[in-house]
């Protein structure tokens, strides 16, 4: 909890890239099953990769502005903020590329050849 | 910051033993420096030197002169195809050819270049007297002469690799791989590929620990970022080819079937791991060239660049997306759609990053005052022609397009405008903005300028044509083409392009050969950066700063221009550099660093030895452990210097 209430200040750097690579070859895996799947299993991986990246990026927003009420010196507060905002970059925009992976797996079904 | 890193100056006993540099006046301090980080003069020096900017200019000449190789290699090949059906080159000596331009173009001249600038300047960036693994360092350049040397040897001797840059099984395969051809290339990837590795590990471990004090993650200059991200990139991608390529000899030597689908093996299995380090390739081409830009940029608009940030997070982007673009270039193969379709989506979402980058570039431009000297040059040349580049990889990577072009000379434009455009010109930028560091002398921006526009101009005007010739369905790697083909005279104009290219590139050489003995003196810092590389004199001495600099701003020279803050306490008596934390940059602990050795050149032939008997026979990797052993071995082995001291 406490982690939650201040913030990860490295959680998107990480939850975006990992979410996308195992998704990425989690889906690419499974593209030919899913034609007999009966449902779009690629889809619903990508969509949860998208919230795993966002949720890394969202525990770095909450980094970004937190200065340890004090405890924590200037130049350690600062660095702490700038890889908090680096990381609410990446795992906004892994998100967003696991949302275009997603859209690929709601296009096709699996049995294209 | 006086005796921050350790007690202050002691003037023991016993001699210069544990000596200080707090309080030493500037005459001895240089003195006792330059004892301590000297390299012995003459031809033994030359072997034995692990000074990071003598290893990085060695490399950088190598790298050179393995570009004029392929350089040449193209040429000649224009020369065949200025007209149907010449006859200069036949398609035997025509596969070679391409071969060994590509894989030297990417091997042998693009990787080892980038590495090697990085060698030389992150010391001297970060305000360090040497990379970290000093003997590794001089190790890794031996491996790589000795790779690149085989390569060329065994294709002098008609045994030149011919399968493609990428040797494909089951071309390259036990059956139809001619002779030891694709031997040696398997070989040469192993020698290249171990040496990338060292310098990647080297790096990351510089960056991360030798940081001036006070040069937090926030600080860190956008350069430097750009060579710790590709040294990640290297670290992860360069293992997949080692490991291909070592099962392409199994398979040719020992008799393994892992390619080969008769005996249950998988001729897409190479593929898949040649690319898996094959696009990741591209970027460690690419992302060291924008960090060049990112270096460029700032000191010609004489202002810093803009959106850091924005910057720092495109190229980490860049390094983890890079390993998941590898399948659009075996769209062709017959995968799935839907799989494919994966990689069609990370290989366009890649362009955010990279557009983030361009945009962060023209703003800082947008905001500066311009000073279009020839650095600055290249780094326009550059933004154009990457853009170009950049929209015919968002085109192939669809795939429908990408079936209808592919293996035509479509692609060939394309990552030419990719590789050329997106790595060439910046480091040929680099070339003319750090020379004056490097050698202390200018180079001449009269034929700085002729270099670009010959350079530039000639290089559009022999690929942008490609694009339509690949679009009329010019199939690549053909050795010639039918007179009703309709293709003549678009090559034949592409040829003459070509000579504009070459003459460029001469015009180049030629301005490095007057300028490093007659060019103007340069001074410490004749264009006026901020980084810290231009806080030493030009060229460097060999221990970098006398003291090692404090830093407080991102833009360090140009927030503290009278004088820099300083760090005191380290020794200098013996080699000696400065471990810090790796997010703040706060010192924690003095750590010696490496005197030079020939144990890296000797061992660098043990291993090279052992390499180039495994083309031959797999017993030399038992019997080549021996001497690699031993070279190892005393290597590492205490010798009761400085260096070994607890």
């Amino acid at each position: 909890m406490q982690a939650i209430r201040t913030g990860v200040s490295w959680a998107g750097l990480v939850s975006g890239p990992v979410a996308w690579a195992i998704t990425l070859q989690l889906d690419y895996s499974i593209a030919s099953w899913q034609c007999h799947a009966g449902f779009r299993p690629t889809a619903l991986f990508s969509l949860i990769g998208a919230a795993v990246a966002l949720a890394g990026a969202l525990l770095s927003w909450h980094a970004v502005h937190d200065r340890g009420h004090g405890t924590v010196p200037p130049l350690k507060a600062r660095t702490r903020a700038f890889l908090a905002r680096t990381s609410v970059g990446i795992g906004a925009l892994f998100a967003l590329i696991l949302l275009a992976q997603m859209m690929a797996g709601l296009i096709f079904s699996g049995c294209e050849l | 910051m006086s005796g921050i890193a350790g007690k202050p100056a002691e003037h023991t006993q016993e001699g210069l033993k544990g000596i200080r540099d707090t309080g030493l006046e500037e005459v001895r301090l240089r003195a006792f420096l330059a004892h301590a980080w000297r390299t012995p003069k003459g031809f033994y020096g030359w072997l034995v030197t692990v000074d990071h900017k003598l290893i990085g200019r060695r490399y950088i000449v190598t790298a050179f002169l393995f570009l004029i190789l392929a350089g040449l290699s193209a040429l000649a090949m224009r020369f065949q195809l200025a007209q149907p059906e010449a006859g200069y080159i036949g398609p035997d000596l025509y596969n070679q050819l391409f071969t060994m331009h590509g894989t030297t173009m990417m091997f042998l001249f693009a990787v080892p270049v980038m590495e090697a600038f990085a060698i030389y300047l992150v010391p001297l960036m970060i305000g360090t007297r040497n990379v970290a693994f000093p003997r590794l360092n001089a190790f890794s350049y031996w491996v790589y002469l000795s790779g690149g040397m085989m390569i060329w040897i065994a294709f002098a001797f008609e045994t030149g690799a011919d399968a493609g840059w990428f040797s494909y099984v089951p071309l390259a395969g036990p059956e139809y791989g001619i002779g030891k051809r694709p031997d040696f290339w398997a070989q040469m990837v192993t020698y290249t590929e171990v040496s990338a590795l060292a310098v990647a590990v080297e790096i990351i471990a510089t960056v991360f620990k030798q940081r001036a004090p006070g040069m937090s993650l926030d600080r860190i200059p956008i350069y430097v970022w750009s060579v710790l991200v590709t040294a990640f990139v290297i670290l992860f991608a360069m293992p997949a080819v080692m490991v291909s390529s070592t099962m392409l000899i199994l398979d040719r030597l020992v008799g393994t079937k892992f390619f080969d689908p008769a005996a249950g093996g998988d001729a897409l299995l190479w593929q898949h791991l040649f690319w898996f380090f094959g696009h990741p390739e591209v970027y460690i081409i690419f992302i060291p060239a924008t960090g060049f830009v990112s270096a460029i940029l700032p000191t010609f608009v004489r202002r810093p660049v803009f959106g850091y940030l924005g910057i720092v997070l495109s190229l980490i982007a860049i390094g983890f997306l890079s390993f998941g673009l590898w399948v659009h270039h075996m769209f062709a193969t017959g995968l799935p759609q839907l799989g494919e379709s994966f990689f069609t989506a990370s290989s366009m979402m890649i362009a955010i990053p990279s557009g983030i980058q361009i945009f962060c570039w023209i703003a800082t431009i947008w905001g500066g005052r311009p000073i279009f000297a020839t650095p600055m040059l290249f780094v326009l040349g550059f933004i154009f022609t990457f853009v170009i580049g950049g929209l015919t990889g968002v085109m192939v990577a669809s795939v429908p397009l990408d079936l209808q072009v592919h293996d035509t000379y479509f692609v060939v434009a394309h990552f030419h405008y990719v590789l050329v455009g997106g790595a060439v010109f910046p480091l040929l930028g680099a070339v003319y903005y750090w020379f004056p560091k490097v050698t202390g002398r200018m180079l001449s921006e009269r034929l700085g300028r002729w270099n670009f526009w010959l350079v530039f101009l000639g290089f559009n005007l022999t690929f942008f044509p490609m694009h339509i010739l690949g679009l009329q369905g010019m199939p690549r790697r053909v050795y010639t083409y039918p007179p009703a083909s309709g293709w003549g005279e678009m090559n034949l104009f592409i040829s003459l392009s070509s000579l504009v290219v070459f003459a460029g590139f001469a015009l180049f050489f030629l301005n490095l050969l007057l300028s490093i003995r007659n060019g103007r003196i340069a001074g410490d810092n004749p264009w006026g950066a901020s980084t810290l590389e231009w806080a030493t004199t030009s060229p460097p001495p060999s221990y970098d700063f006398s003291r090692l600099p404090v830093v407080t701003h991102r833009e360090p020279l140009w927030a503290e221009p009278d004088m820099l803050p300083v760090v005191e306490g380290l020794r200098v008596d013996a080699r000696e550099v400065l471990a810090g934390t790796v997010a703040d940059a706060v010192p924690q602990i003095r750590v010696p660093s490496a005197d030079n050795s020939i144990w890296p050149l000797l061992s660098a032939i043990a291993v090279g030895g052992a390499f180039l008997g495994s083309i031959y026979t797999p017993w030399a990797v038992v019997w080549g452990a021996i001497p690699v052993s031993i070279g190892f071995i005393c290597w590492f082995w205490p010798k009761g210097e400085p260096e070994d001291e607890e």
